[in-house]
């Protein structure tokens, strides 16, 4: 078989699968969904520290000694001046200088807003970050994403936590079509067949969060998403038949005994 | 004195350093980031960066999210 490996801002992945790290019951089962995931790249958010409660963890403290790429997110700024601060800040961590720009516009939908994510995007990229925003799943600014600098770019199938899955298949298939560089797609997935749909559509990853953490059994979950991310990847890369209207018996009738 | 600190106003006693406040919260080995009057400070930098009368401090560090 080819080899067929994922590669942003020149790193190789070893797992399609992009993990959130929100929401979990507690840090146990978080560690152990992250284990079964197979996650390589792990998604977090800054925020301030509480300091009227130092027990107040920063998640990292959590997290095994694994080899994780750290892909932390602008969420909770609302422009494009506001995402470039955050980022900023995440960089001067020392842990990573990837960032997911998430620019949000309405508090119901959380819907990213376009135009503040491209001036956000092509800031950062000016800056040397690996830059991988989530976007909406226009295919003309996933193309203006792209050539703003991207390193992926990351439409979302639906509202984020909404679990409705792919809204607009026809779109994302688009983008993928005409991409350069990874399509991941992030945000709204619900279950297991949203995601082999985005892989059979011929995205490159997933990025998920509550359909893992807020599952009954997020650690069983997680390993149910890897495995659905590599059926959708293989059924892609293995080419479905067309649909047809009519039935094809599997067997030749010429040769059908008959009384 | 008094400085802004994650937009509360907190005493700081005169001639407090940036390092100074992070101890007094017992953040000094936790990965956490600083911020003075929109300017980022790195670790090497806390101790020599003397905290002003209305300074505004950010300190924030990474938490769960997706």
């Amino acid at each position: 078989m080819n080899k067929d490996q994922l590669v942003i801002g020149g790193k190789a992945l070893t797992s399609r699968f992009f993990l959130g790290t929100g929401r979990y019951p507690n840090p146990l089962v978080q560690n152990q969904a992250i284990e079964a995931s197979g996650a390589e790249v792990l998604t977090f958010a800054i925020r301030r520290v509480n300091l009227d409660d130092p027990e107040d963890d920063s998640i990292l403290q959590h997290l095994q000694d694994r080899p994780f790429t750290f892909l932390p997110n602008t969420s909770g700024a609302s422009t494009a001046e506001e995402a470039v601060r955050i980022a900023r800040m995440a960089r001067a961590s020392g842990l990573s200088d990837w960032v997911k720009v998430e620019i949000s516009a309405n508090a119901m939908t959380l819907l990213p807003d376009p135009i503040e994510t491209l001036k956000a995007t092509e800031q950062l990229v000016k800056e040397g970050f690996t830059v991988l925003p989530y976007t909406s799943d226009d295919p003309i600014l996933c193309k203006r994403l792209e050539e703003a600098g991207a390193a992926a770019v990351m439409p979302g199938g639906a509202p984020i936590g909404t679990g409705l899955g792919i809204l607009n298949p026809y779109n994302i298939g688009l983008i993928v079509e005409s991409a350069h560089v990874p399509i991941i797609v992030d945000a709204g997935l619900g279950s297991a067949q949203d995601v082999v749909q985005a892989m059979e559509l011929g995205v490159d990853g997933i990025l998920m969060n509550t359909p893992v953490a807020r599952a009954k059994d997020p650690v069983r979950m997680a390993r149910a998403m890897s495995l659905a991310i590599e059926a959708g990847r293989e059924a892609f890369l293995a080419g479905r038949i067309a649909k047809r209207r009519y039935a094809s018996a599997s067997s030749e009738f010429e040769h059908l005994a008959v009384k | 004195m008094e400085c802004i600190i994650n937009g509360e106003r907190k005493t700081v006693a005169p001639g407090a350093t940036l390092l100074d406040l992070i101890r007094q919260h017992g953040l000094e080995q936790r990965r956490i980031i600083a911020e003075v009057d929109g300017k980022l400070v790195d670790a090497p930098a806390w101790s020599d960066t003397l905290l002003q009368e209305g300074s505004r401090i950010e300190l924030v560090h990474f938490v769960g999210g997706g």
